[in-house]
């Protein structure tokens, strides 16, 4: 079977970009991506636009300020997860041979605050106030605490390491760090989560260059295949969607489904990681999916927080590029921010957050209404 | 609809004489098939996708599974009591029935994992035909319970 290779990326700085139309920011990732990969735009045979906020044929309004060239470019949305789907799209073409080049991308405008809840709930959920996001993984975060002992702390090393890694990273929204202290200092918003614990909706694009392993020689020295790229709706339950928060199924939680689908599709284990950006929604999240990924057993996050084996200098180093709450979270752009930051570091530009080995790296992401994503991608070159 | 006026938040998801609200009950159903307890009327079941339901009433009474405090009032549009006082939200779960999430009427410091709360219904908000829509929360349960 074809093998599908990134041969460039791009990405806005993800943040505030009130006086930039959608469009503007969307083409500034392509040219970018297009940029690493020295490819013309008149050179793509598909396009896959992710969107949550922004209207109807975001991807076709993109086309007009990159070209008409006549491509298909539809638009793909699922909550967070949005870009994760588009992304598989284009890599199941590029390997059943559709096409030899596709580009795969996301982007997002939307205010700061709880992000505007009536698109993502029903209109009973918002009348009764079961609107705040962070309330979901609050949920979960106090169940961990009594059942595995993890405490605020914690989470708030989880918060400093994000924002240290942010500061080192010149595409995040925020870019300074912050201590622990600081960190558990800051205005508790749902228990046991505070502000500084927390990802920001913001504004951004990402994109990413897809072609078919014959040709990408042709555009990169460097490319990095995508071993797998897995998307799933989550199975019953559906919000409280971790394995030791649910209504007993039998079923694993979609995340450590999804990891498993996209760990037996590229032939490795969590084993083989060396790098990984998971959707730390929040602080909690990011233990949570130690767990479920398999970077430890389940109930054992927090030892990987206390051995700093998460951090840039430890054994498997997660959310390098600052995560989601150091980089911020354009919903429809979210993944390929991940996408970029593994691929920087696989290629070793990642400048001064670069890691010592980095062959083997994931990114995952979690959305409303049970999407997960988890995108596999190694080293493709020799 | 026995209460003239009234209206249930979700249609399925409560029992339908809505007069008494002391006797209004949470409502869904049941699969023949794998057994799990779904909160809402349903024409499939969510976890196995039979067809093979019954309705189900839940018992009014249930177990906090796990809980959070809302410290700022959720983003618009809602309908929760000014002025703002933070709230405890929970997964509880109803004794032989579902894990649901519902908003426990009482102060942040008295619910605990394991607390045991009781369902209450009220009249939540005015919906935009001028109904009255019927809303749930929980509050304490003696232990005894």
């Amino acid at each position: 079977m074809t093998r599908a290779m990134i041969v460039g990326v791009g990405m806005t700085r993800f943040g505030r970009h009130p006086d930039t139309h959608f469009t503007r920011l969307a083409s500034q990732a392509i040219d970018e991506a297009l940029d690493h990969a020295d490819m013309e735009f008149r050179d793509i045979q598909q396009a896959f636009c992710s969107r949550v906020y922004l209207p109807s044929a975001t991807g076709a309004r993109v086309m007009e300020t990159m070209g008409r060239t006549g491509i298909s470019c539809p638009d793909v949305e699922g909550a967070c997860g949005a870009a994760v789907a588009g992304l598989r799209q284009a890599t199941m073409m590029i390997e059943a041979g559709q096409i030899d080049i596709a580009l795969a991308f996301g982007v997002e405008k939307i205010g700061k605050g709880f992000m505007p809840p009536d698109i993502l709930y029903e209109d009973w959920q918002c009348r009764m106030g079961m609107t705040q996001n962070p309330q979901y993984w609050a949920l979960n975060a106090m169940r961990h605490m009594h059942d595995h002992g993890t405490t605020e702390r914690h989470m708030a090393m989880v918060a400093a390491k994000a924002k240290r890694n942010g500061a080192l990273n010149p595409k995040a929204f925020f870019q300074t760090p912050m201590s622990v202290e600081q960190i558990l200092a800051s205005p508790m918003v749902t228990d046991p989560l505070r502000l500084f614990m927390l990802c920001s909706p913001v504004d951004g694009a990402g994109a990413a260059i897809v072609v078919s392993d014959r040709i990408a020689h042709r555009y990169s020295s460097k490319p990095v295949e995508i071993a797998a790229c897995e998307h799933a709706v989550s199975r019953f339950p559906l919000l409280n969607a971790s394995s030791f928060c649910a209504t007993p199924t039998g079923h694993p939680s979609v995340y450590a489904s999804t990891a498993r689908a996209a760990y037996e599709a590229a032939g490795i284990g969590p084993e083989d990681l060396d790098v990984a950006e998971v959707q730390d929604n929040d602080a909690f999240s990011e233990i949570e999916y130690y767990e479920e990924l398999g970077f430890c057993a389940p109930g054992e996050g927090a030892r990987l927080v206390e051995d700093g084996v998460t951090e840039l200098t430890g054994r498997l180093p997660v959310n390098t590029g600052g995560g989601l709450q150091a980089r911020g979270e354009p919903l429809g752009a979210s993944h390929y921010g991940q996408v970029y930051e593994i691929v920087k570091q696989i290629q070793g530009d990642a400048r001064s957050r670069q890691i010592e080995r980095a062959r083997v790296g994931m990114a995952q992401v979690f959305g409303a209404w049970g999407h997960c994503g988890v995108t596999l991608l190694k080293r493709g070159w020799a | 609809m026995t209460a003239p006026g009234r209206v249930p938040f979700r249609d399925g998801f409560l029992t339908r004489d809505l007069a008494d609200l002391d006797a209004v009950h949470l409502a869904g159903s049941t699969c023949n098939t794998c057994g799990i307890a779904l909160f809402g009327e349903r024409h499939r079941c969510e976890n196995c996708s039979s067809r093979d339901l019954r309705p189900a009433v839940f018992a009014p009474t249930g177990t906090i599974f796990t809980y959070t405090v809302q410290r700022y009032p959720p983003p618009q549009p809602h309908a929760v009591p000014e002025p703002w006082t933070p709230r405890p939200l929970a997964w509880i779960d109803l004794d032989k029935g579902p894990r649901v999430m519902g908003v426990v009427d009482c102060e942040p410091e008295t619910v605990a994992i394991g607390s045991r709360v009781r369902l209450r219904c009220e009249i939540g908000w005015i919906d935009a035909e001028g109904c009255k829509v019927v809303s749930y929360k929980f509050e304490p349960a003696e232990q005894s319970a």
